[in-house]
């Protein structure tokens, strides 16, 4: 995969589908991720009172959340048809771009209210991959 | 004396055939219809989703980035067509297979098609070639045609057994009868 200095990104392809344990890994580690952080949030929703604004914030967070889940089970099925997504179990990865223990937990929070992606994420780019 | 005719003209006949065979194929058009797009469906969904997994992946300009490859199909599950060509060579051994023999029983094992004969070549070469190389590389078959003076015959392997090739047992037996001490 080569990035152009225009920001094109360009892929060699090919005929065969090579599918690597790799992929397989990295593809459980996101749904896996998406499972816990899932929970956090439907957690929250179920046991905390929250303000109104963060309560929006984190249902859609939660909408958010299961298209991508929904995306990730199809994906992996496509992958292997054997392994079945919903069996897989949580992650706290996810928690890492925001800072572990109750700060991280405040910082996730705030985000939800005013709906910008963690610094880690959002400064990725093309040329970083 | 009865007019009725107990013989169907040849020309009425065939007629009649041919559109029952005309009505046949539409019904299987029909068929192939409805399932094309159902795969269609399904496909333009899995498209949906794996595009998803690319903003997942913070790539998500990848969707749009990547063309269209006529790829190969999947065989089933993981390590399939590995399988296939080993209990193929398996069950020739001693004899050995050439890969156009090995390439056609994958293709009749997985029920493949190809719309083109230059695709199909493609197939053998690169999908059931290269796996019976990796095989080769790991050791469990032997290439019994010489690369070099066949080389735009179809290669030959045979399976590899423990206690070596069919050549290094006649090497040690004739070595064993060339022993001062032993009679053959």
């Amino acid at each position: 995969m080569r990035c152009a200095d225009d920001g094109v990104l360009t892929v060699a392809l090919t005929m065969t589908r090579t599918r690597t344990q790799t992929t397989l890994t990295k593809l459980l580690t996101l749904v896996a991720n998406v499972h816990g952080e899932l929970a956090f949030v439907e957690g929250w929703l179920a046991e905390k009172p929250a303000a109104a604004a963060l309560r929006e914030g984190l249902e859609r967070r939660r909408r958010e959340l299961l298209a991508s889940r929904d995306a990730l089970y199809v994906t992996v099925v496509q992958f292997d048809p054997e392994v079945d997504p919903t069996s897989i179990g949580t992650a706290e990865t996810w928690v890492k771009p925001y800072g572990r223990g109750r700060a991280g937990q405040i910082r996730y929070l705030r985000l939800m209210v005013t709906r910008r992606e963690p610094e880690e994420e959002s400064s990725r780019g093309c040329r970083e991959l | 004396m009865s007019t009725t005719r107990t013989r169907t003209p040849p020309t009425v006949k065939w007629l009649a055939n041919e559109l029952a065979a005309m009505a046949g194929e539409l019904e299987r058009i029909d068929e192939e219809l409805v399932r094309l797009q159902a795969r269609r469906a399904h496909i333009l969904a899995v498209l949906a989703a794996m595009g998803g997994v690319a903003e997942l992946l913070v790539v998500p300009q990848l969707a749009g980035a990547v063309q269209a490859v006529r790829a190969h199909g999947t065989f089933d599950d993981r390590g399939s067509l590995r399988n296939v060509i080993r209990a193929c060579l398996k069950a020739a051994y001693p004899a050995p297979v050439d890969l156009r023999a090995v390439a056609a029983l994958v293709v009749e094992h997985f029920g493949l098609t190809f719309a083109t004969l230059k695709e199909q070549q493609r197939f053998q070469h690169h999908s059931v070639g290269r796996t019976l190389y990796r095989l080769f590389e790991r050791g469990e078959v032997e290439r019994i045609s010489d690369p070099l003076v066949t080389r735009h015959l179809p290669s030959i392997w045979r399976w590899k057994v423990e206690g070596g090739t069919l050549e290094e047992l006649a090497q040690q037996a004739a070595a064993v009868c060339a022993a001062p001490t032993t009679e053959c």
